[in-house]
């Protein structure tokens, strides 16, 4: 059986600023060629964190290890990970081919080779023959993309990418995610990625970790921590999220189902498994694209129906949000698919029929 | 305020501020009028336009004997400890500047004042001290005190504008030179010099011209050995009101007027010396 040595591990780390613990014990592994990201809100530590691997903050506690070897001491010059910067960097007295050399050049390595990986980490990211163009004359996405050579050509096997899209339009930073993925992907580098962003971070990683207030809430796979959140917090942060309080109503008969009382009206049923050990008052949340709608009436022979009335309608385009008011006080949103036929049917004051599926209810305790 | 009086209220303020200006600049506008004035002296209104001044002054450039001597020499000097002091303040400003925006120590605000009073003493204080102080340490050759002097009164210059580069500065920019592999003195070297640039060569330029320029400090230290160009001025004007040295005068206010102009196309001074806009 082979060892697998972790491309990146970080264990324990810690970093305290004043009274204030930004990144608190943070662990994780990274294989090699894994595509991961630190997702969270403003202030979580998600940055210093990676900050920290680049070297540019020192922990207090913890350590930092790249490919089995302690690199926790190691200034940032004689560490292997190469940073793309927010706002990129790009040294704005040089021309683009000397931007891409620097590395290599700083490092001392031959003047053909320099030439040569310059010209190839160029060529990967679309840019041959931009070498004697300056930073200040390219358009955003140009200098993204110099940015992402220049770290490519010092032969860096960890990237750490440090919010690199928030500058570029929506278009071009879905552009940008894709093409950055698949040239990830193709070259097989390991990528810790830091963003706010939780769309970004689902469509490019192979694998999150979710931060708040500088620790670990949860890691996993994307569609594993959309679909099965740890917390009311992660649930909500991943993506749209409608929070009903109800009541357990204490299980009798069925050990597979249990029933919850919603304070605004109505019950709905889920797996046991799901509920858990919650008892007594607790939230329950559902996507807004899980949950079924239709005319009042209309819907037969389902479990989870609730009765509401549209109060507005959103269209998006291709979808359309819809808030429905459960009760005065209780409003869903639930979110459709446009057809390519027409309008939905829903106008504001319509009576409709709202159908949740057993497996989209998430239950957490209050 | 309505329009009219907003109009009266500009012209005002205009018929104001050139006079004011004239009357800030009349030393230099007799200087000036003397330096073409087709009589001798210093002679209010001028009696006609002349250019003997001038050429007379080529030829004591030229060094014709009978003529005063060393006008030359003189301006050599000063052009030399001009850049004595432009070197010296080069090197230990751009150190300062970059000691005092970067770190923070207990000390700093008193420290970063520090450098920056020998622009704020009036150069009689200064002239007197260092007279006294030079006098107390026996044995320092004439041409060490003027360099030294006028270090001390330059480098308050390169450090502002220094300082004022730096500021402009993106520190990230540092940040992926290193993260690229470049030690800290290669970071130094390829990105953070080149970066503040406009702010080192306009604080040497400034420092050259305040060197060559200056009087009052210099006339308190200076020997016989060593003559700067305006303590030679004084000293000739000591035993002859000579308008050809009007005519000199002219000539170095035109140069330091186009060297500035230029400094500042080039490298945007206002914005250095921390104009807003």
């Amino acid at each position: 059986m082979t060892e697998h040595v972790a491309e990146l591990e970080l264990i324990r780390l810690t970093k305290r600023f004043a009274q204030v613990i930004a990144v608190d014990r943070v662990s994780l592994r990274l294989g090699r060629g894994e595509f991961l990201s630190l997702l969270g809100p403003s202030g979580c530590g998600k940055t210093t964190t990676l900050r920290m691997i680049a070297g540019f903050v020192h922990p207090d506690e913890g350590r930092i290890v790249y490919r089995g070897r302690d690199i926790t001491e190691d200034p940032p010059y004689r560490r292997d990970a190469g940073l793309v910067f927010q706002n990129y960097a790009l040294f704005p007295h040089m021309s683009v081919g000397d931007n891409v050399a620097f590395g290599l050049r700083m490092r001392r390595a031959a003047k053909h080779v320099i030439r040569e990986r310059a010209a190839w980490a160029l060529d990967l990211v679309r840019l041959s023959g931009y070498e004697h163009r300056r930073p200040h004359e390219l358009s955003g996405g140009q200098q993204q993309r110099v940015a992402v050579a220049r770290v490519l050509a010092t032969g860096a096997s960890l990237l750490l990418f440090d919010e690199p899209f928030s500058n570029l339009d929506a278009k071009l930073r879905k552009e940008m995610q894709g093409e950055l993925r698949e040239l990830q992907q193709q070259l097989g580098i390991a990528v810790v990625h830091v963003t706010h962003d939780q769309e970004e971070a689902m469509s490019m990683s192979d694998r999150l970790i979710i931060m708040n207030e500088g620790r670990v809430v949860q890691e996993g796979g994307p569609g594993d921590v959309y679909r099965t959140p740890g917390s009311e917090f992660v649930a909500e942060f991943m993506g749209q999220c409608n929070r009903l309080t109800a009541h357990v109503i204490e299980p009798h008969h069925d050990p597979a189902h249990a029933r919850l009382a919603l304070e605004s009206g109505g019950q709905l049923q889920l797996a046991r498994s799901e509920l858990g050990h919650a008892r007594g008052r607790v939230s329950v949340l559902i996507r807004p694209e899980h949950i079924e709608i239709a005319l009042a009436g209309a819907i037969r022979g389902r479990a989870n129906v609730l009765a509401g009335v549209v109060r507005r309608v959103v269209y998006r385009g291709s979808t359309t949000t819809l808030h429905i008011n459960l009760d005065e006080s209780t409003e869903v949103l639930v979110e459709v698919s446009n057809p390519s036929d027409g309008p939905l049917a829903y106008t504001p004051g319509t009576q409709v029929d709202l159908s949740v599926p057993i497996s989209a209810i998430r239950v957490f305790s209050d | 305020m309505n329009p009219a009086s907003r109009l009266w209220g500009n012209w005002l303020l205009a018929v104001y501020l050139i006079f004011f200006f004239l009357f800030l600049e009349s030393p230099l506008v007799m200087i000036l009028l003397t330096s073409m004035n087709k009589g001798f002296g210093v002679t209010f209104p001028p009696q006609g336009l002349s250019s003997q001044w001038y050429l007379r002054l080529w030829d004591e450039i030229r060094n014709i004997p009978g003529v005063k001597p060393d006008l030359v020499r003189a301006t050599w000097t000063s052009a030399w400890l001009g850049v004595s002091a432009m070197g010296g303040s080069i090197v230990a400003g751009v150190l300062v500047a970059f000691g005092l925006h970067r770190y923070r120590f207990p000390g700093r605000t008193v420290v970063q004042q520090c450098f920056l009073l020998p622009i704020l003493f009036p150069q009689i204080v200064t002239g007197v001290a260092l007279a006294l102080w030079f006098s107390a340490v026996h044995g320092v050759p004439v041409w060490a005190r003027l360099v030294m002097a006028h270090l001390i009164l330059t480098l308050p210059y390169v450090v502002i504008t220094t300082t004022a580069s730096l500021e402009t500065l993106d520190q990230r920019l540092e940040d992926a030179a290193m993260n690229l592999g470049a030690n800290p003195l290669q970071t130094f070297w390829h990105i953070t010099l080149p970066g503040i640039r406009s702010g080192i060569i306009s604080g040497a330029v400034f420092a050259w011209l305040i060197s060559f320029a200056n009087f009052t400090v210099t006339f308190f230290i200076y020997g016989s050995g060593v003559r700067p160009l305006p303590v030679w001025i004084y000293e000739v004007l000591q035993y002859l009101l000579d308008p050809s040295l009007a005519a000199l005068s002219t000539g170095l206010v035109l140069l330091t007027l186009t060297v500035l102009l230029i400094l500042n196309r080039v490298f945007a001074l206002g914005r250095l010396m921390g104009q807003r806009r």
